[in-house]
């Protein structure tokens, strides 16, 4: 880990220097990380496409800003948090102008024959629209402590919120998921 | 189920809890149905939530970042080249008017009754007598 981060100091300093090649190894190294924080906010789609590419973005624009003081992993993290919020912030203002019932996703049947890697995808999908059926608050809890691994300190400090507030929206929300995913029968 | 039991099952889900804790809840699974179903379904929704995790965007991801980044230099090097000759215009536009004013009142220099765009650019009237002044 130590390694990483004094590769991601050379990098960063690299890409500073308007080294793109090096700035397109640190997209490359840290895309996994930002797609599971997107993506599982947003769901998979061109938003979240263009909201992973906006936290690179901005990245980009405040390298002379970074100074290291968090992981790069963290500081991005917080940047695809707070975009992806914006985004779900502007996906329900445009809903309540332009409601159709063509926008609610259902979700897919469970596959019950023996595919694995089918039955793997409709789970993942099922997943992820009861996830988009949570308060973004405690949509980004979820996300953060349980897909990304956050400790419940790091991710208080990620969401600017109280720990407590962290773990109660984490059981709230976590709650919410399993009624949720037993009206789909993929939990029991 | 309490609250403070469900933020237990949490802890130890994510490896929150400490050596003492983690022994006691053992404990406490060990003596209570309930709680160890609770927790097997704690950790099958996990389990899904992990399964679920997306690690890529759509195909070629980096470069289209790259080519984004290098799209909005562009624009902001041409934001930048305007905001510095912004405060040059007003002062092109006077030294515009003055030649052309001056020119005006210079008008009969280019010949008789020149029309009005010939006077102020002060440029003589584009016939084969001038194309064969200028030739020589």
């Amino acid at each position: 880990m130590s390694e990483q981060v004094g590769t991601d100091r050379a990098l960063i300093d690299q890409a500073r220097a308007g080294d793109e090649a090096a700035l397109r190894t640190l997209i490359e190294r840290y895309e996994p990380q930002v797609a599971a924080t997107v993506v599982g906010m947003l769901g998979p789609g061109d938003e979240a496409d263009d909201v992973g590419q906006e936290t690179f973005v901005r990245f980009y624009q405040s390298l002379d800003k970074f100074r290291g003081d968090a992981a790069l992993g963290t500081y991005l993290t917080r940047i695809a948090i707070n975009l992806s919020l914006n985004a779900l912030e502007r996906r329900k203002r445009q809903r309540w102008r332009f409601w159709s019932r063509d926008d609610e996703q259902a979700p897919p049947e469970p596959s019950v024959d023996g595919r694995d890697e089918q039955a793997a995808s409709e789970r993942a999908q099922a997943v992820q629209a009861a996830l988009d059926q949570l308060k973004p608050a405690f949509r980004a809890v979820v996300v953060l402590r349980m897909i990304e691994g956050y400790s419940t300190k790091e991710t208080a400090a990620l969401l600017e919120v109280a720990e407590g507030t962290v773990l109660s929206r984490l059981a709230r929300g976590m709650k919410q998921l399993e009624t949720i995913l037993k009206d789909e029968a993929l939990y029991d | 189920m309490t609250d403070s039991y469900r933020n237990e099952m949490l802890k130890a889900l994510t490896g929150e809890l400490s050596a003492s804790e983690r022994e006691a809840f053992e404990r406490a699974l060990a003596d209570d149905d309930a709680l160890r179903a609770e927790w097997e379904r704690l950790q099958k929704l996990s389990g899904l939530l992990q399964e679920s995790r997306v690690d890529s965007f759509r195909p070629f991801f980096a470069t289209r970042v790259a080519q984004r980044i290098k799209s909005e230099r562009e624009e902001n090097l041409a934001d930048a080249l305007v905001w510095l000759f912004r405060p040059l215009a007003p002062v092109a536009i006077a030294v515009v008017a003055f030649l052309a004013l001056s020119n005006w009142n210079e008008r009969e220099l280019i010949g008789d009754d020149p029309s009005f765009l010939a006077a102020i650019f002060a440029a003589a009237p584009a016939t084969p007598e001038a194309a064969y002044v200028l030739d020589m």
